[in-house]
């Protein structure tokens, strides 16, 4: 698959910043959980010290409270890095790309460069390399997050109370099943209003080209209907693909409420039977949403990625050898000097 | 009245301060072939865009059958271009342009073209899609769909640049036949690299510094 061999070749060139991103994006989720764990142990002690009829003492919040002060500077301290570095990471990453494809017309025979449409060429560079940027600056770390979140969570649950995390995680599993369905369904349109979008362009160029032709046989009303048709037909397809995008997600959404409607009927129960804690009650109130919260996201990310791989497809063969030749810079070398 | 079919007058024509056409004039009869030549980018295809009426002398006069507004002149002119003039819709709409033209007279055009069996052969017939930039026919046919058109138009001047140059002698050979078809006992402007290829028909004329010389 090109997409992960662009990655990996991406990943290869700048190892250092990427992995340093990624262990950052995986600290701060190790953070989120530990706060969480934190505060659960709190609301449990502070829950106990009531029940038990102990009066409130200032050392018994100045503790959790410095604590937390603690807790909530890292956090910050490493969000911000992380975020700075994923940004930066992904910038470079675009900017290998740009020269990748700069190489590839520098290294062309004259014969294939000839057969090229400047104006197709140049609306390709905009276009696809600016939506592949996009979506690397968008969602690469982000989904690296939400994936690290999601899983981990998962486990911390799974460990915390088997049987409620179960509840909470399993009506997910037909939610994945549809976010799959809806993804490809998703992807065709997609793939439809791209392709009028390619025929758009292509008409543009035509008659900047051929306006001669179009004055001498008098073919403006001709050139007229055709751009006519083509701009109708982009319409549609957008309006089918945006609407049946908002159907399946809005559809996912609602589902997605299911899992925490198990949770705070099986959950409420538990902490009434008294077979968990309230601090525990809260820690899966407050984390499940890391489980639900990707998956409910998860036709979204998939229409994203479909988006990315249909850009990156278009512009695969001209990428394909061209990242790893060169760094960051094109040198004499690439004109044959 | 002009008794010529294209009288140009004393053109001067420049692209900002570059002047290209330098008080160029040319007579040429009712039925006249003529063929222009000269070096790249001496100015013979902003000859052609003059005489069919795209560009506007900057000084002198352009007439082409009695007419010298290039609205009107452009109605009098067909052109074939060297390559990439096709539109990215059916053969039928390549060749008519969109106008209201009988069937009958589409296929004249597309015999005297060449073209008929190719389009015959084809499973949507002349409604089939050339393609972005004509990528679904070859050279060749492309050329004979741009001749079906000029055809179509039944002009009385043709405007001819380099409407073979692209192709290989072979495919050259069989287009500048079907050429031969279009330009009968029309008046033609004819600009090629090879004067070889034009029969004695044509008075050949050189672009030199900005003027015509007769060869």
């Amino acid at each position: 698959m090109f997409i992960l061999k662009l990655l990996k070749e991406l990943i290869r060139l700048h190892r250092f910043l990427f992995y340093m991103a990624m262990f950052l994006t995986l600290l701060s989720v190790g953070f989120n959980l530990y706060w969480n764990s934190f505060l659960a142990d709190t609301i449990d002690l502070l829950g106990n010290k009531v029940l038990s009829g102990v009066r409130s003492e200032k050392t018994l919040l100045l503790k959790p409270l410095a604590m937390a002060a603690v807790i909530i500077l890292i956090h910050t301290a490493v969000e911000y890095l992380s975020s700075c570095l994923a940004s930066y990471t992904c910038e470079l990453f675009a900017h290998e790309m740009r020269m990748g494809y700069g190489r590839f017309y520098l290294q062309s025979d004259i014969r294939i460069l000839s057969r090229l449409n400047a104006g197709e060429e140049q609306s390709a560079v905009q276009n696809e390399l600016a939506e592949v940027s996009a979506y690397l600056n968008e969602n690469l770390f982000s989904f690296a997050k939400q994936f690290v979140s999601f899983a981990v969570t998962a486990v911390f649950l799974l460990c915390l109370n088997f049987r409620l995390a179960l509840l909470s995680v399993l009506p997910a599993v037909p939610l994945m099943i549809y976010c799959y369905c809806s993804g490809k369904v998703i992807k065709s349109f997609t793939e439809q209003c791209q392709k009028s979008r390619r025929q758009i362009n292509g008409l543009t160029d035509t008659l900047l080209e051929l306006f001669p032709i179009i004055q001498v046989y008098n073919a403006g009303r001709l050139m007229d209907t055709a751009v006519d048709n083509r701009l109708q037909q982009w319409e549609r397809a957008n309006v089918r693909k945006e609407r049946a995008a908002a159907r399946l997600m809005s559809l996912s959404g609602l589902l997605s409420f299911i899992p925490l409607l198990m949770l705070m009927g099986f959950g409420g129960a538990m902490v009434i039977n008294g077979e968990i804690s309230i601090g525990s009650f809260y820690i899966f109130i407050n984390l499940s949403g890391n489980v639900s919260g990707f998956l409910q996201n998860m036709p979204g990310i998939y229409a994203a990625f479909r988006r990315f791989q249909a850009s990156v497809g278009r512009i695969e063969k001209k990428l394909a050898g061209n990242i790893s030749k060169g760094r960051s810079h094109v040198s004499l070398r690439d004109f044959g000097g | 009245m002009c008794h010529y079919a294209i009288l140009v007058d004393k053109v001067s024509f420049s692209y900002g301060d570059r002047e290209v056409l330098k008080e160029l004039s040319l007579q040429v009869e009712p039925g006249g072939h003529i063929g222009i030549i000269g070096h790249s980018g001496c100015g013979k295809s902003t000859v052609l865009k003059i005489l069919a009426g795209l560009y506007e002398p900057d000084h002198g006069r352009v007439i082409i059958e009695g007419e010298s507004l290039p609205e009107k002149i452009r109605r009098q002119t067909a052109l074939v271009m060297q390559r990439n003039s096709l539109f990215p819709l059916s053969i039928r709409d390549n060749i008519t342009c969109g106008h209201d033209i009988p069937e009958e007279r589409i296929w004249m055009a597309c015999d005297s073209a060449s073209l008929s069996g190719w389009i015959k052969s084809l499973p949507e017939g002349l409604d089939t899609n050339v393609g972005e930039r004509g990528d679904q026919v070859s050279g060749g046919q492309a050329q004979r769909i741009q001749i079906a058109r000029a055809l179509c138009k039944e002009a009385s001047v043709i405007l001819l640049d380099e409407p073979a140059s692209a192709l290989d002698r072979g495919t050259g050979q069989s287009v500048l036949e079907a050429l031969g078809h279009l330009t009968r006992d029309k008046t033609v402007v004819h600009i090629t690299h090879h004067p070889e290829t034009l029969d004695d028909s044509y008075v050949i004329y050189r672009l030199e510094g900005g003027k015509l010389i007769h060869e």
